[in-house]
């Protein structure tokens, strides 16, 4: 491509504003979309069959559906890497993210892609994270200064060992995709459930050794519809893209809990 | 009553029931009988249902297990429907079931033992 930029360059022909730098199609799939949402239409699968080339994702599918056949069609989607977590969507009946899920993987002609479940749907694959971002909140999710800390400027900076800051690391991958609460049957049953994605951050700052307000969040994960709902079903860790493992972070909280009302009493 | 405590309770009482279970099964199999034929004697029976050591461990295992058995139907029953209203009549719902169980069963216990 850039060679045929210098070609033209050379020639001065002017140069295309829009320069396409498409591989060809190598064959074409079905991708089946549900489309429709609450108060906008009737909910129903429409098939576009869309030209497929090696590498592309689920997420360039839907965005060739965007731009050649539907400009209608409604879908989340930003950094395309898994680092955003925006396109999260049930594709093949699994909760997975757009751009990580390359067409060729899934080995068939016909990809069926729907919302994520146990979101409530706002139109086509864009769901309502309201209550997500909301359970999120609840727990805190912020170092707050110790106790013992006056309140101004911190005096000097919080040391933490490497050991300590392994001991949440890996719940920090966190890209709050949705994909883990999707998935999780509680959530399914009960709305006011925490969900593995809060209780997993709960549980990150938990085990942080620079976080003081321990206590608050304790109480509010040592309800009924906190950290005891879960019932290690470990879908939420089967599908997290990040390998944040809530189910894990769930049974540690879990012991945390227990472990400070043992020691309390 | 926080839901960490209502676990270890109940993580307790399941330590009891394995504990009584085990006592209950041994002063029939060969704590201080020399065998079932012996143990499930008729006179063995009742003369067992009046020593203190028996009923202490029935009353126990009644507890333990109507404890350990209505937190699990508690379970089922947040499972199937949510709502502060529902939690509450469930709550209230199983403790009144359990007084009723308990005591029923303790007033078995002591007329057993006491001869009745």
């Amino acid at each position: 491509m850039f060679v045929e930029l210098e070609r033209l360059a050379m020639r001065r022909e002017p140069v295309p504003a829009v320069v396409r730098a498409e591989p060809r199609p190598e064959r074409t799939v079905l991708v089946r979309v549900f489309r429709g949402g609450t108060g906008v239409s009737a909910p129903r699968m429409v098939a576009y069959p869309v030209p497929v080339h090696k590498g592309m994702t689920v997420l360039d599918a839907l965005l060739w559906i965007k731009e050649h056949a539907d400009p209608t069609l409604a879908f989340r989607s930003s950094c395309r890497m898994g680092i955003c977590g925006s396109c999260g969507m049930l594709i093949r009946g699994e909760a997975r993210l757009a751009c990580e899920t390359q067409v060729a993987t899934l080995g068939t002609e016909v990809i069926e892609v729907a919302p994520l479940p146990n979101f409530p749907l706002i139109r086509d694959l864009a769901t309502d994270f309201t209550d997500f971002f909301g359970h999120h909140r609840r727990i805190r999710p912020h170092l707050h200064p110790p106790d013992d800390q006056d309140s101004g400027p911190f005096q000097e900076e919080f040391r933490q060992t490497e050991a300590e800051r392994l001991e949440y690391y890996q719940f920090t991958m966190c890209i709050m995709c949705g994909l883990c609460d999707a998935a999780c049957p509680i959530v399914a049953l009960d709305r006011e459930f925490l969900g593995p994605q809060a209780l997993t951050q709960a549980y990150r700052f938990a085990a942080d050794s620079r976080d003081g307000a321990q206590a608050d969040r304790m109480r509010i994960v040592d309800t009924v519809h906190g950290c005891w709902w879960c019932e290690l079903a470990g879908s939420c860790s089967a599908v997290c893209p990040k390998g944040v493992d809530p189910a894990l972070a769930t049974q540690l909280l879990k012991r945390e809990v227990l472990r400070r009302r043992l020691r309390r009493s | 009553m926080r839901e960490s405590t209502l676990r270890i309770v109940n993580y307790g009482m399941m330590l009891a029931i394995l504990a009584t279970l085990a006592v209950h099964l041994a002063s029939h199999a060969f704590l201080g009988v020399p065998g079932y034929e012996v143990s499930l004697a008729y006179d063995t029976v009742v003369r067992r249902y009046r020593e203190a050591l028996s009923v202490t461990v029935l009353a126990v295992l009644l507890v333990a297990a109507t404890f350990h058995g209505l937190f699990g139907l508690r379970s089922i029953l947040l499972d199937a429907r949510s709502g502060p209203r529902w939690e509450r009549g469930v709550g209230f719902g199983l403790i009144a079931l359990g007084v009723t169980m308990v005591g029923w069963g303790l007033r078995t216990i002591l007329l057993v033992s006491a001869g009745g």
